[in-house]
């Protein structure tokens, strides 16, 4: 497995719970923790008394807006994509970013082409773990195809009706974009 | 007619590179057939029977000559001299080599086109009415929202992996001549009663296996909030829809399931959440994007009509075809025209690269260089002058192009079918052929007045035999093809499904099956009638009787 | 693919820079007259050609591999389906287009109508 990352989070191994998972004692102050969605309740707080260090991971079909109120307390959260054609962890980040303002890192994993990880950076992942084998030639590829974008997201990227309306004409805006193509 | 700027040009070029570097990387192996197929289909490059099939998105059916030139080089230089214009106003080449297709799509961005999203569970084309920006019935141009819309869904980064396909149909006329009830969002432009521009929504429309009509889920948008609620309606869709079973992956079931009512309650619930996060900024770029198209600059043509009123008057051939491929404009002395891609023993939709390039002659001589594609697999000059309508006549007679069947029933949409389609289970093709060939009579046609059929060659329903008059689905019967019967269909303002007579008939009988339908009609209709008034009004017991009980 | 249907079978695909309906020959090599099909009588036989198609995909030379069923009743393999005769001539509606266009040159074609 391949770790990608767009953000300063550190590729620590986190170490993934199961609902079964009831006991915490051998847990310690480092120790770095996903936590099922499913487990939220049970496991959460108690995990959080031993460690800061505590993410959560959701299914695509887990109610992402419960998770709010804890928002504050998680460092990761892992977006899960069964399939790489299944988009809903799309929107998942989403919510995250522009209803709650979740700052923690947005992990994707599972199923995932490298073509696209763009999609998944404009939409608030700052990592994914991709399969092994990717080259970073595509990584780049991927990440650097398009130097415009048509419509505001969860990134910083301006869309092209703002660099218009900002009347960067054609040539300058183009220009200081700069990205050699 | 919009143009690319800078910025379009720079969008529309990286794909294509893009997609150059993809096909590079299959061909020497890099990519195995799993990995690549998700991009080419990505560019609407699609593996049918006998090769691989190009879709070009033709946005909300509007070209250029200039474009419609391209789509002829690019028929004449990579594929067998023709196209076919498709019910999403696209238009497809049949007989497309891997290896050219990175320079056809360069080909087609050089005159401001591309195949983005002609594929795919995404946002597909924006399709609109055919007579936009010149019909004497509509409130305004709804093009310039089809383009925003365009704008706001290219390679949208949230809306990229839907559960499905996803169509959108904007229209502003009195008379719905872009199906919208029968679309995933339907797009109806109204004025409110301030005077502010906006639109009524409904959702939930389609054909396919499970066919539905659309359901209001809001009586008016504010157009500068468009953007914000479709994006409100693609986020629930995107999250909820069903993704355990193809067929049921379409936002109508979704609709279907929770209710119209409390589908609206969650759009309206995530609405003020999306608008706040600043989507609608994109509303600043659409003065800039309405000036494209203003109204066309014509002459009042009223008083240069004498030679057309003599033609008319001596020419009956010339007469009915004005009768009825003609569309009143908004400017005095001025038609929409349609010229039919259904000549008799044709193929509905497939144009010759010769065809193209006389249509963009005419556009230029006579129409402001545009050219529209109807969903019903025509071509139209949207802005002529009457007093050219001989001139386009006799030229069109020459290429084939004269039929004056327009709304008559042998005006038939049909998908490709089983001569084309890997997904079909029946020919439609031949089907429309039989039909065309029976009536050839255009005395005849023109008593039996305004009639839609529409062919199907599987469930999928991309001829849309849900809204035909008369449907037709073509199935595989223990390896035999065929024919399922359905009557009363409407995709217009009025917009029913149609109804299946009862069992079905094979090709050797579909026709004469037809021909007691259109018997029954004439021999039940009142006054005028239409079919689908006379059908409305009798229902389908004696269309039943006179099908089965008589054989 | 075995057991949905009895031999005798022969191997299709489409090429993959070309997109043309292809079938595996005797010879081993690719070509576009299904008469020329390498034929599997027999169960093992149906398995050697899907053996050879997944073969033929990981070379990158076809893809879309399909093994088929056919009859010999003229000779020479030819699909039972209506589907599988389309691809192998070419659209009905259009004779001068697809594989009959070519096997008009080439009279040792079976001139068989595709379809019901």
């Amino acid at each position: 497995m391949t770790l990608l990352s767009f953000s300063q989070s550190s590729p620590v191994e986190w170490q993934a719970l199961s609902a079964d998972d009831t006991d915490v004692s051998a847990l310690d102050a480092n120790a770095h923790v996903i936590v099922p969605f499913g487990a939220v309740d049970a496991l959460f707080s108690k995990v959080k008394a031993v460690t800061t260090w505590v993410g959560v991971v959701l299914e695509p079909a887990d109610d992402v807006v419960a998770l709010e109120t804890l928002l504050g307390d998680i460092e990761i959260i892992l977006l899960t994509f069964p399939k790489f054609s299944d988009g809903r962890a799309y929107s998942q980040a989403r919510i995250l970013r522009d209803r709650f303002g979740y700052r923690g890192e947005i992990r994707a994993v599972g199923d995932i082409l490298v073509d696209q990880v763009g999609f998944m950076v404009r939409c608030g992942f700052d990592s994914m773990v991709l399969a092994p084998g990717v080259s970073d030639g595509a990584v780049a590829r991927a990440v650097e195809r398009y130097s415009l974008v048509y419509q505001s997201a969860s990134d910083e990227r301006l869309p092209v009706h703002k660099l218009r309306s900002e009347g960067q004409g054609g040539g300058d805006a183009l220009a200081s974009l700069g990205d050699g193509i | 007619m919009y143009q690319y700027d800078e910025f379009d040009h720079r969008f529309v070029n990286e794909r294509v590179e893009d997609f150059r570097d993809q096909v590079t990387r299959r061909l020497a192996g890099e990519l195995t057939e799993d990995q690549f197929k998700p991009l080419r289909l990505m560019n609407g490059l699609y593996l049918q029977l006998h090769a691989y099939m190009l879709r070009v998105a033709i946005p909300y059916g509007t070209l250029s000559s200039a474009q419609l030139r391209m789509l002829a080089s690019i028929a004449r230089r990579y594929d067998k001299g023709y196209g076919h214009f498709t019910t999403r106003q696209n238009i497809q080449y049949n007989w497309i080599k891997l290896q050219d297709a990175p320079d056809i799509l360069a080909d087609l961005a050089s005159v401001e086109m591309h195949a983005i999203q002609t594929s795919g569970n995404c946002i597909r084309n924006i399709t609109t009415d055919q007579f936009a920006g010149a019909a004497a019935d509509e409130v305004k141009d709804p093009r310039p929202y089809a383009e925003l819309i365009r704008q706001w869904s290219s390679l949208h980064p949230e809306f990229s992996f839907l559960p499905r396909k996803f169509k959108i149909a904007v229209t502003a006329a009195k008379q719905d001549r872009a199906a919208i009830r029968l679309h995933d969002i339907g797009l109806k432009l109204v004025e409110s009663d301030a005077g502010e521009t906006g639109f009524e929504v409904f959702v939930g429309g389609g054909m396919g296996r499970t066919p539905m009509i659309g359901q209001r889920i809001r009586d008016f948008i504010p157009e500068r909030e468009l953007l914000s609620y479709l994006e409100a309606i693609l986020r629930v869709y995107n999250r909820f829809g069903r993704r355990d079973n193809k067929y049921k992956a379409r936002i109508k079931i979704l609709v279907h399931a929770l209710g119209a009512d409390e589908f609206a309650r969650q759009v309206e619930e995530e609405w003020p959440h999306v608008r706040e996060a600043g989507v609608d900024a994109a509303w600043s770029d659409f003065a800039r994007i309405a000036a494209f198209f203003g109204a066309p600059d014509l002459a009042d043509e009223t008083d240069a009509t004498g030679e057309f009123d003599r033609h008319i008057a001596g020419n009956t051939d010339f007469s009915r075809w004005v009768e009825r491929n003609t569309h009143a404009h908004r400017s005095p002395g001025h038609v929409s025209l349609t010229i039919s891609l259904k000549p008799h023993d044709g193929i509905a939709g497939d144009a010759t690269a010769e065809q193209m390039e006389l249509v963009a002659d005419l556009s230029d001589e006579a129409s402001l260089s545009e050219i529209r594609v109807t969903h019903e697999q025509n071509l139209v000059l949207p802005h002529v002058a009457k007093g050219k309508l001989y001139d386009i006549w006799s030229r069109l007679v020459g290429a084939g192009l004269a039929t004056g069947n327009i709304g008559l029933l042998t005006d038939m949409i049909s998908c490709p079918g089983m001569d084309y389609c890997a997904l079909a289970t029946a020919r439609s093709i031949p089907i429309q052929q039989a039909i065309s060939q029976r009536y050839d009579d255009i005395n005849r046609l023109h008593d039996i007045g305004d009639l839609k059929i529409k062919i199907s060659g599987c469930i999928n329903a991309c001829g849309h035999h849900h809204a035909g008059h008369i449907g037709i689905l073509g199935v595989d019967r223990r390896g035999v093809e065929n024919y399922q019967l359905m009557l009363g269909g409407s995709g217009a303002e009025d917009a029913a499904l149609a109804q299946v007579t009862g069992p079905g008939f094979g090709a050797d009988e579909i026709v004469d099956a037809v021909e007691t339908v259109i018997q029954t009609y004439l021999g039940s209709r009142v006054d005028n009638e239409s079919f689908l008034e006379t059908y409305r009004r009798v229902g389908l017991a004696p269309f039943k009787e006179a099908l089965y009980d008589a054989a | 693919m075995s057991g949905k249907f009895s031999p005798p079978a022969v191997l299709t695909a489409n090429s993959l820079t070309t997109g043309d309906v292809v079938y595996l020959a005797a010879t081993g090599e690719w070509v576009a007259d299904v008469a020329a099909s390498q034929i599997a009588h027999d169960e093992p036989g149906i398995a050697k050609l899907e053996a050879l198609a997944s073969e033929a995909v990981k070379r990158g030379q076809v893809v879309e591999t399909e093994v088929i069923p056919v009859t010999l009743e003229t000779g020479s393999p030819w699909p039972t389906g209506n589907r599988e005769r389309i691809r192998a001539m070419g659209p009905t509606v259009r004779q001068d287009l697809g594989n009959q266009a070519r096997s008009a040159a080439d009279t040792t074609q079976t001139p068989e109508t595709a379809g019901a």
